[in-house]
């Protein structure tokens, strides 16, 4: 750990590359709170739209799809692209500084994440001019949103752009749930346990592992959708239960996500209070204990969106119990934050303002949401105003949190002092313009939500609400100009303008060195000291209040170099190169569809081969990549033709179809050379673990992964256990007209188990350093792959040519094609990922105890496939 | 990591037990007896994935809390199947 | 609190008796009106009071601190009161001393009070759930079953008699007659919509391939009801660009215009 804290030889802040290739959490987090507010303009735009046309009933400017359109990405931009990201551009400043990490543990992760994360918003707004966003609500309820119920060709390709975009945003918050979980449990400040952590790092941790399942099981809402979308599925559009399939899945993340944008804030409100009251958390370790239940508990009330869906009422009065019993342990950290206040020293300082408004509203958003607990009141206020103003309370209650920790971490970012009159006067405004905005929904429930036809007797309160809404959104101009004019101001500040701080990250200079710490921080011995770099086991070095001054500390501790360089162009171009996959996905027509990836094979053998000769010095292994790729490019170019007819195939694609090609092809090289750069993070060594002590950084990474990857497919698989269930189970089969294809399901099954025996014995080899034989294996392993592929796709080609029985055939063809496609693409990803390794194995790589760890990890990842078909087998052919 | 014999029984094990399942649905004892024969067939699904997963990803020799992590993934996947299926019924 | 608490009581009483989702529905957001106000004002007061009384000001004169010295309460109470105050660099989790029995019994006063509240609240749901089956089971009660279904952006109505038609903005609006329980079946032909009355409180999904149930009793004072003043059908959930508009209407009629209509009208309006 001490090594990597280095210089890490970034360019400099003033230039723009140094903000393209930076892997440096500060930087990062700098770019998603800029990135974040972005957003927040302009979903906050689309609300001042909202409002605009609520002026009158009957609405002012927009025509009804123009308002479905302004509504829905309002919802969808606020929810996902505003406010998580704002509240992680403060996780991934301030998480590894308080827990005394040097950098989150996968810093080229985390850049990807934030260029996924940024051009997924990029992708959204090219979709407004693809003749129209998508417009089905931020619920995007089904089957509203699929192709064929929703036939009209403006909202077709923008629409579908949007789905993608929310794709993108998901892959980007799944790499940045586990980077945060490996980050927390690997790399804190020995002396750290993990109920030490500080209130908001604890609230992030509880935030990323909601992310980590509740993202994925929209991952699987949403790859069936661009199923639907790209090959025509018909999962959400069948009569068979289709449409509340949607509201399962969408809600059992919904909920979740509800708290997963309010879990930030509430660590932020722990922080703020405590510190602008001087007294320490009251009840803390309850608050705490209270924080991790509802975590948990988020997972069980989701169908208290769905009571008047079809569901039965003994599971309305289990979740109605469940949903009430989750406002309890809300209840007790309001309690624990106010009696925090009682006895304090309490200043009334910008951010300490902005934690009582969020307080009070909170208050308001959670006790109108018991209304909404008990059944019977919801039936009424279901898709009502009343909905509308609760979540706003609730939800924008967190935003008011995290601007108020915008101001209080401030000074600490930018080493300066906001304004505190203007900072006040920020709050005063946007206090009163907050509470004429939403406290009027109220009082005009009866409103339909996403409806501007209202009953004329309320007109006046739906004007009061627009000039709330315009004052709310004039107040924001207050801080911007604020805290633009602070930076350049004089006043500056020191480690710790505030009085009673605690956490580390005041212990440092303000703005914090690059390699974050003066010392190796250490609370070993009760309290916060940092130790010297060189001896990382030695003498204290620097005491925590007595911190050096920046500079001078980065200079000392440069010394023990490490030529890892910190900057990488990857991911950004890999970045770049997802955004340009989906705006081609977003308009390419089914049977083009699968054609890019396919082409994109060859290039991604022939160029690692290219790069691995560059990287490793040639090799044989290289020659036969790019040898093998013409014979592959040939094949796939005959197939082609056959499909579509080679020169009129070409002819007849749409731009669509190139841009998907330019795209995919930049990713596949993108990530090769991603995989070849060096970049090197050291394992932490003096760091609190527990309770993963033993598990390297990576192989956590990996599980974690794992674990959402199992949500993934398992939404998938419970997809088809409800849709079989509500079709009536035993008349599936009948119904399909197919046969269960259970021999080659055999046949497949033990290949799969075969190469998931072979990759632990190339794994043995490695340990052993027998080069020879973990070559052998290895390649065993992808011949394995690659005839359960071969098979599969025979598998395939009876059922679809042959059979006729294509994906949009029926429900029973959709569920089979989709997840045992959605297998087989794991399948095929990783015999790509293979084909890296065995290159590398030639060359010499991975041999001993140490290295092959590479190759274990892979085979956790390959066992994980070969586990989800063990359940596929039974599940696809033979019940 | 066990031993290359360890490893070599339980792909026996594996590809036996799949066989078995297999051999179910072949011999029209599970269009006989469905629910119990599913109810069988899908538990030695479950063994078999807590064998590879036991074994070949070394769970076992792993701190518990990694056994938990998937614990936690395979609990949130029976609370969606199952409430959603229950809620339907 | 023995206020509202009274008050809550004779709601109770008054919901008991009556018939109507709208009334009980009506009694019982009074009661969480009522309660949830009261909280709410009791908490939020104590909130700005507690942050007003406790409230300090100073700033230091040390060069870059924004904020009051620690140092300058020195003796002051606050340190004999048994309040800790966060230093920098102590582990993070360190608690406030105290407080803690004060919390437990916040917390408890206000769980008793969900509690109370949801269990009442679901002992109503009982009643609305089980109103459809009671006039099953009632043989003097002549349930108007009336099938709905919402298409992209009105509803069709189906009554008993197989006659059907679709109504959306104020013409053709759905005809029932006063003091008799009306149950509608509700489904979808194309997305996912939402059925409500506002009027009468009856509220349900329009899903495709799906049905649901909802129900109400039409009052004798509603039957005057004409043109413009007619009941609103409205539309609760997102289902296309005409969403806003799609607005049916609800006709309140005696027994014996509705049985004219019913006779005559319906089936020349039927398509
Ligand atoms: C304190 C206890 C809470 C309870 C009992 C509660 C209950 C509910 C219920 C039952 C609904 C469904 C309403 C309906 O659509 O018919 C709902 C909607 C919602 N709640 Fe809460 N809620 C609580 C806190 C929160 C918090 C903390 C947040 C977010 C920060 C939140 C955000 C939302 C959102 C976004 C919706 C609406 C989703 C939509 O339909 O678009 N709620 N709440
Ligand atoms: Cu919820
Ligand atoms: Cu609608």
């Amino acid at each position: 750990m001490t090594e990597s804290a280095d210089s890490h030889h970034l360019p400099p802040k003033s230039t723009v590359k140094r903000w393209l290739v930076t892997t440096d959490h500060k930087d990062i987090g700098v770019l998603y709170i800029l990135t974040s507010i972005f957003t927040l303009v302009l979903a906050g735009t689309l609300a001042l739209l909202i409002r605009a046309q609520m002026w009158t009933s009957g609405g002012l400017i927009l025509n009804g799809l123009g308002y479905n359109q302004v509504v829905s990405a309002h919802g969808l931009l606020m929810v996902f692209w505003f406010l998580s990201p704002f509240a992680f551009g403060l996780a991934n400043y301030f998480v590894p500084l308080q827990i005394g990490a040097d950098d989150l543990a996968f810093p080229r992760l985390n850049a990807l994440s934030y260029w996924v994360y940024l051009f997924s918003i990029v992708l959204f707004g090219v979709s407004f001019f693809q003749g129209a966003t998508f417009s089905g609500g931020w619920t995007m309820y089904a089957p509203l949103n699929v192709p064929t119920v929703d036939a009209s060709s403006v909202t077709q390709i923008g629409g579908f752009a949007a789905i993608l975009a929310l794709t993108m945003f998901v892959t980007s918050v799944t790499l940045g749930s586990v980077n945060f979980l490996t980050t927390i449990y690997r790399q804190r400040a020995k002396g750290l346990r993990m109920r030490d952590i500080p209130l908001f790092s604890i609230s992030i941790l509880l935030t990323v592992w909601m992310m980590l399942f509740a993202f994925a099981a929209l991952l699987a809402a949403l790859v069936i959708l661009s199923a639907e979308h790209l090959i025509g599925t018909v999962y959400f559009a069948s009569d068979s239960g289709g449409s509340v399939l949607w509201t399962h899945l969408w809600w059992f993340f919904g909920h979740p996500e509800v708290y997963i944008v309010f879990f930030p804030a509430l660590g932020l409100l722990g922080e703020i209070v405590q510190t602008f009251s001087g007294r320490r958390l009251v009840g803390r370790k309850w608050f705490v204990i209270a924080l991790a239940l509802v975590a948990i508990q988020s997972f069980i009330v989701w169908m208290h969106h769905m009571f008047l869906t079809t569901i039965n009422l003994p599971i309305k009065t289990v979740f109605m119990v469940t949903t009430i019993g989750i406002s309890l342990p809300f209840d007790l950290m309001v309690f624990a934050l106010i009696y925090t206040m009682v006895k304090g020293r309490i200043r009334w300082k910008t951010p300490f303002l902005f934690a009582l408004g969020a307080l009070v509203i909170f208050i308001i958003g959670g006790i109108t949401g018991v209304f909404l607990g008990a059944i019977l009141l919801d039936y009424s206020f279901r898709g009502t105003y009343w909905v509308t103003a609760h979540f706003h309370y609730a939800m924008a209650s967190a935003a008011v949190a995290i601007i108020g920790g915008i101001y209080y971490w401030f000074p600490k970012i930018t080493g300066k002092m906001y304004n505190e009159f203007l900072g006040k006067a920020h709050f005063v405004a946007a206090f009163v313009g907050f509470n004429m905005l939403y406290f009027p929904m109220f009082v005009v429930w009866e409103t339909p939500r996403r409806v501007f036809v209202y009953d004329t007797g309320l007109t006046l309160w739906h004007r009061v609400a627009t000039l709330g809404a315009a004052i709310f959104a004039a107040s924001f101009l207050l801080m911007f100009y604020n805290l633009v004019k602070s930076m350049y101001s004089d006043r500056d500040v020191t480690d710790s303008p505030w009085a009673y701080t605690g956490s580390m990250e005041w212990a440092v200079s303000s703005p914090p060195p690059e390699e974050n710490f003066p010392g190796t921080p250490s609370y070993a011995s009760g309290s916060l000291e940092f130790l010297d770099r060189s001896a990382t086991d030695g003498g204290a070095v620097a005491d925590g209040d007595a911190a050096t001054d920046g500079g001078a500390v980065a200079d000392a501790t440069t010394a023990a170099a490490q030529p890892a360089d910190h900057a990488s162009w990857w991911p950004f171009l890999i970045g770049f190169s997802t955004l340009l996959t989906g705006i081609g996905l977003s308009g390419i027509s089914g049977p083009y569809f699968v054609w890019p990836f396919l082409f994109t094979l060859p290039v991604f053998i022939a160029y690692l081969g290219i790069k691995g000769a560059q990287h490793d010095g040639f090799a044989l292994i290289h020659g036969a990549y790019l040898t093998a790729s013409f014979p592959l490019l040939a094949l796939l170019l005959v197939l082609f033709d056959a499909d579509h007819g080679f020169m009129t195939g070409l002819g007849e694609a749409s731009n669509y179809f190139y841009i998907t090609i330019v795209g995919t092809v930049l990713g596949a090289m993108t990530l090769i050379g991603m995989g070849y750069e060096s970049f090197n993070v050291p394992e932490p060594k003096l760091a609190e673990q527990w309770p993963f002590g033993e598990v390297e950084s990576t192989k956590l990474g990996m599980w974690t992964f794992i674990g959402s990857d199992i949500i993934l497919f398992g939404a998938l698989i419970g997809s088809y256990v409800f849709a079989r269930f509500n079709f009536g189970w035993h008349e599936w089969w009948e119904a399909a007209e197919v046969h269960k294809a259970t021999w080659p399901g055999l046949a497949n099954t033990y290949i799969l188990l075969a190469s998931s025996f072979t990759i632990v014995l190339a794994l043995v080899y490695a340990k052993r350093q027998d080069k020879r034989k973990t070559l052998g294996f290895l390649s065993l392993t992808f011949v394995g792959a690659s005839v359960f592929m071969l098979n599969k796709s025979i598998e395939w080609i009876e059922l679809f040519w042959h059979e006729g029985w294509t994906f949009n055939t029926d429900l029973m063809a959709s569920t089979y094609y989709l997840t045992t496609g959605m297998h087989a693409a794991h399948v095929l990803v990783g015999m790509l990922i293979m084909l890296f390794l065995i290159a590398r194995t030639y060359t010499g790589a991975y041999m001993g105890e140490e290295e092959s760890q590479t190759i274990e990890y892979f085979g956790l990842y390959w066992h994980f496939v070969d586990i989800v078909w063990l359940f596929l087998f039974p599940v696809f052919y033979i019940l | 990591m066990a031993s290359i014999k360890t490893y070599t029984t339980i792909f026996g094990v594996l590809m036996a037990f799949s066989t078995v399942q297999f051999v179910f649905e072949f011999s029209g004892l599970l269009e006989d007896n469905y629910g119990p024969i599913m109810a069988v067939i899908l538990v030695l699904s479950v063994l078999k994935a807590m064998a590879v997963a036991g074994w070949y990803m070394h769970i076992i020799e792993e701190p518990r809390s990694i056994t938990y992590i998937a614990l936690a993934g395979v609990l949130g996947v029976i609370a969606l199947t199952v409430g959603a299926t229950y809620s339907i019924s | 609190m023995l206020g509202p608490g009274i008050l809550g009581l004779s709601v109770v009483r008054h919901a008991a008796q009556s018939r109507n989702q709208a009334d009980v529905f009506d009694n019982l957001f009074l009661v969480f009106l009522v309660l949830g106000t009261v909280v709410g004002v009791v908490v939020i007061s104590y909130v700005l009071y507690s942050a007003y009384k406790y409230r300090v000001s100073g700033e230091s004169e040390k060069e870059g601190k924004y904020d009051v010295d620690e140092d300058a309460f020195e003796g002051e109470s606050g340190g004999k009161d048994e309040v800790s105050r966060p230093q920098l660099g102590e582990i993070p989790s360190q608690s406030g001393k105290g407080g803690g029995r004060k919390l437990f019994m916040s917390f408890a006063v206000s769980a008793v009070l969900v509690l109370g509240l949801i269990i009442y609240a679901y002992s109503l749901l009982l009643y609305v759930e089980g109103a459809p089956n009671d006039f099953d089971d009632n043989e003097d009660e002549d349930v108007l079953e009336i099938e709905v279904t919402g298409q992209q952006f009105q509803w069709k109505f189906e009554y008993p008699n197989g006659e059907s038609y679709t109504g959306g903005q104020g013409d053709n609006p759905m005809v029932v007659p006063a003091d008799r329980p009306v149950r509608l079946t509700v489904t979808s032909a194309d997305v996912h919509h939402n059925l409500g009355i506002p009027e009468y409180r009856a509220k349900t999904d329009a899903i495709p391939g799906e049905t649901t149930e909802t129900w109400f009793i039409p009052e004798e004072g509603d039957t005057s009801l004409k043109g413009d003043e007619m009941l609103d059908i409205v539309c609760y959930e997102l289902c296309g660009a005409g969403h806003s508009s799609m607005r049916g209407k609800l006709n309140v009629t005696d027994q014996e215009t509705f049985e004219n209509w019913y006779e005559n009208e319906l089936p020349e309006v039927s398509g």
